[in-house]
């Protein structure tokens, strides 16, 4: 058991002061401000303030971005230019062919969804997608405008389509398929020594049955067009029961999740907390010496800066309340 | 005709899609071989019509966000200098971006500029300053040179090649960490919900409470050192016969009743979407 | 007399902090037993003959990178060292930056070529459009590849991939939610009738068992099925055995972690019938 302040940060490359190279030890700039950045957001649970401010307004801009290049890239420039630019490099060689040659060989199609189409054709179609992207745009300038209704409601039928299609098939009819199973599995045996009571007959049996009748019991609460009598009302309550342990279980596994998130980001913190990124001995430390390096590593000396300018602000806002309550 | 025409492209739009997906696709391998047919080009234009849509609702968003935030900022709204952070950051970043991204087309003095070069080092030792343009098999093309012309190497002749990028380089300084911290903050919340508000108040919140404890228990090794074992075993009936069967029925549930909305969309009959 | 039930909530953040960060400290790992979801996973893919092209979908962010990551990084090792081919896809925008960097790590390992043993594609928008163009043809859905930005024709791992995703073997998905696993069954797995196996967080885990284990062949639920399957995949590559150590590590605060939560439950529900009792006396 090697406590963590105590390890060596042998074997790895020393970082840089700054690198762009996405192969290289994260640089030591960056390692700041992760650190700064990360702290910045956990000071949240003390309370609303300017460096989670800062830090949540820089989010905001950084992610609105990244998400607008990632789709400008992958869903504008190579869906419309690049392929409008390589159809209509097509067209213009398959008239080349056209006016020199009598018969009609070797001309250049475009493959759409496997199917190929004449390049004339595609660009017009694409060319419809290029117009309803500008009306959707005027959306910008004029909210209560015809014009972006028109290409809303094409996504909307499409997305309506897409969806009813694809999913009928695997969440209702699939589903539905495989509840219709024996209640005994075909691999159950009979309970004996040596054998697990959960590969026995009794228990494929009694689970089956389980399942079976918590379906059909969840699937009766949610019947409301049907008056509740005594066996209908029944089956509601042990559906309630069902659900009950459903949203249990789906509770566990969210506490699981967001623990693991949490996990994750002292995880990193504590990569950084090396003596490679301190103020201190940049050179590999062990023992002592790199416990003290370590207090002088990102998120410790960040940590408690952020601490001290906290409590500096929390007394200033706090003597400002008392004063305006004097005054008021 | 303000309606009218919405609604018919919806119809037509959502009947081809449901259409397309019954029609025979093509498939060489058959005996005997299946054609491509018409509706897998109508399905594919209409599915790349929908993604580039997708993509410009993304444009529009940001410009969005841009006016609004510009204008608290010129209203000196509360807390307006932090707009102008996230402004910003947001135009830096998407110069940056948009910078790399064309670096086919931009002219040398900008490129130079925006976006870090790479330093491409080749077998005989000698090495130059480039931007990466497109890299085949057998080809690597560069725009290198005072003029930062486009120029093909082989991929004999390269030994190494650097990739500097700006652009990464915020995403993993500024956006991973901001975001998995962002996510995180909720184990916290978690724990202080677990304390002040989950009460075993009726028998239906004590039973969530017990297959919340269960797979908590059961899901860590630890678990199953203080049941003796009993814990994975629990938990593993609950998620695979308990559980199955109440997400199978609202799975179910929710199907029908996203098939009938579905239906009724691709039909004309709902148009709540259209928002008047 | 003050109930402990009011103490301020920042104590309790800060025991949740100190759990943590102490347990984290302590160095321990834990090993802990493979499920039968998580052999699944791992036997789908071990039964594929090498040479056969499985694709993989990076369907996550980095919010949810501290559960996917490790499973993802893990599949690579398992597709790259049982020979395989892969096509890697990404339906959320943030999901290639964590591709590139694995790959370009991992790869060289075993020896593998960019454009014979695996190719990245990158993000294509539209959720479950651009599966379901991903499924009827991945040609026509990508123009060029993410890394070389290279043409598809020229990229000759490609060149045993056809329309309605003939040439795949195997569709790994790698999915933090929206869009993700339940997307991919829908729009590819039953269309086309190819397998798929998928790693997933926590949130989403519960509504997999509903679909395993015939719309899905396995899955690693969360980060303990991330643990149990770098646990299989480390017992024949040393590659991965610092990430399964560092996994095991992670474990003993999960597990700790989760005793403080059901402390506080208790704590929470005794306080308060405690306290009514003594309101109704």
């Amino acid at each position: 058991m090697i406590p963590l302040l105590l390890q060596t940060s042998a074997g790895a490359t020393a970082p840089a002061w700054f690198s762009l190279d996405t192969a290289a030890t994260p640089d030591i700039l960056g390692g700041w401000i992760v650190c700064f950045l990360t702290l910045a957001v956990f000071s949240f649970l003390y309370r609303d303030n300017p460096f989670y401010k800062l830090a949540e307004h820089l989010f905001v801009g950084v992610g609105a971005a990244w998400y607008t290049l990632e789709n400008y890239e992958t869903g504008i420039l190579g869906p419309v230019r690049e392929y409008i630019i390589q159809a209509h490099d097509k067209l213009a060689a398959n008239e080349q062919l056209l006016a020199g040659a009598d018969a009609v060989t070797g001309l250049q199609l475009v493959d759409l969804g496997g199917f190929q189409v004449q390049p004339g054709l595609a660009i017009a179609l694409r060319c419809v997608a290029l117009l309803f992207s500008v009306m959707l745009l005027v959306r910008l300038f004029s909210r209560d405008s015809w014009a972006p209704r028109w290409p809303l409601a094409a996504m909307v039928g499409i997305y309506a389509a897409i969806k009813m299609t694809g999913e009928t098939q695997s969440k209702l009819v699939i589903q539905i398929k495989e509840t219709m199973v024996p209640l005994i599995s075909p691999s159950a045996v009979p309970w004996t020594d040596g054998v697990r009571f959960e590969n026995s007959i009794g228990f494929s049996l009694l689970s089956n049955l389980v399942f079976l009748v918590g379906l059909i019991c969840v699937l009766s609460h949610f019947i409301f067009t049907y008056r509740r009598n005594r066996l209908l009302g029944g089956m509601s309550r042990l559906g309630i029961v069902v659900l009950m342990l459903t949203f249990g279980s789906m509770f566990g596994f969210t506490v699981l999740g967001r623990i693991a998130l949490l996990i994750d980001r002292v995880a990193d913190l504590a990569s950084y907390a090396q003596p490679a990124y301190s103020l201190g001995a940049a050179d590999a430390a062990v023992g002592w010496t790199g416990l003290f390096a370590s207090l002088l590593s990102p998120p410790v000396l960040v940590g408690m800066l952020m601490i001290v300018l906290l409590a500096v602000w929390a007394t200033g806002q706090r003597n400002q309340q008392a004063r305006a309550g004097e005054s008021g | 005709m303000k309606r009218e025409i919405p609604i018919f492209l919806t119809v037509l739009c959502g009947l081809l899609i449901t259409i397309s997906f019954f029609a025979p696709t093509s498939n060489p391998t058959a005996i005997p071989p299946v054609p491509a047919s018409p509706w897998q080009a109508v399905n594919a234009e209409l599915l790349e019509w929908a993604k580039i849509l997708f993509a410009v609702a993304f444009i529009l968003g940001i410009a969005n966000l841009f006016r609004i935030n510009l204008k608290q900022i010129a209203t000196r709204h509360e807390d307006w200098a932090y707009k102008a952070v996230l402004l910003v950051s947001m135009t830096a970043f998407l110069v940056i971006g948009l910078a790399e991204i064309h670096v086919k087309d931009l002219p040398p003095s900008v490129l130079r500029l925006l976006v870090p070069a790479r330093t491409i080092t080749f077998v005989d030792g000698s090495s130059v300053e480039g931007y990466l343009v497109e890299r085949t098999q057998v080809t690597a093309t560069y725009r290198t040179g005072a003029g930062l012309e486009p120029r093909a190497f082989l991929l004999t002749e390269i030994a190494n090649d650097t990739e500097p990028t700006f652009k990464l380089w915020i995403y993993n300084k500024f956006f991973v960490p901001l975001q998995s911290t962002m996510f995180s903050l909720l184990a916290f919340y978690v724990a202080s919900a677990a304390f002040r508000a989950f009460r075993a108040r009726s028998i239906e919140a004590t039973l969530l409470l017990v297959a919340g404890c269960i797979v908590m228990l059961g899901q860590v090794p630890i678990g199953d050192e203080l049941t003796g074992g009993y814990a994975s075993r629990a938990q593993a009936f609950l998620m695979t016969y308990v559980t199955k069967a109440g997400l199978r029925a609202i799975i179910i549930g929710a199907t029908l009743g996203g098939l009938a909305t579905g239906l009724r969309i691709v039909l004309g009959i709902e148009r709540s979407y259209l928002s008047e | 007399m003050a109930s402990p039930l009011d103490i301020d909530r920042r104590w309790i953040f800060l025991a949740m902090g100190l759990v943590v960060v102490v347990m984290y400290a302590l160095g321990e790992t834990e090993t802990i037993p493979v499920s039968e979801y998580v052999q699944s996973y791992f036997d789908e893919i071990e039964s594929l003959p090498e040479g056969s092209i499985v694709m993989l979908s990076a369907d996550f962010d980095p919010a949810s990178a501290a559960e996917i990551e490790p499973m993802y990084i893990a599949t690579i090792h398992h597709l790259l060292r049982h020979n395989l081919r892969v096509i890697n896809v990404a339906t959320w925008p943030a999901a290639p930056p964590f591709t590139q960097k694995y790959f370009s790590e991992i790869a060289p390992q075993y020896g593998k070529v960019y454009g014979v043993d695996w190719v990245e594609l990158g993000y294509t928008p539209g959720d479950d459009v651009a599966m379901g163009l991903i499924g009827q043809s991945l040609k026509s859905t990508y123009s060029t590849d993410d890394r070389n930005h290279s043409p598809l024709r020229d990229i000759p791992l490609l060149a045993d991939v056809s329309d309605s995703f003939r040439g795949i073997s195997l569709l790994v998905s790698a999915s933090a939610g929206y869009p993700g696993i339940l997307e991919w069954i829908a729009q590819v797995g039953g269309r086309y009738q190819v397998p798929v196996i998928c790693g997933t967080t926590a949130v989403q885990t519960t509504a997999l068992f509903a679909y395993y284990p015939n719309q899905l062949k396995g899955f690693l639920g969360a980060f303990t099925g991330a643990t149990q399957y770098l646990q299989l995949v480390g017992e024949a590559t040393e590659a991965v055995h610092e990430e399964r150590d560092e996994d095991q590590r992670r474990m003993l605060v999960q597990s700790w972690s989760h005793l403080l939560i059901i402390g506080l439950i208790a704590f929470g529900n005794v306080a308060y019938f405690l306290g009514r009792r003594r309101a109704t006396r």
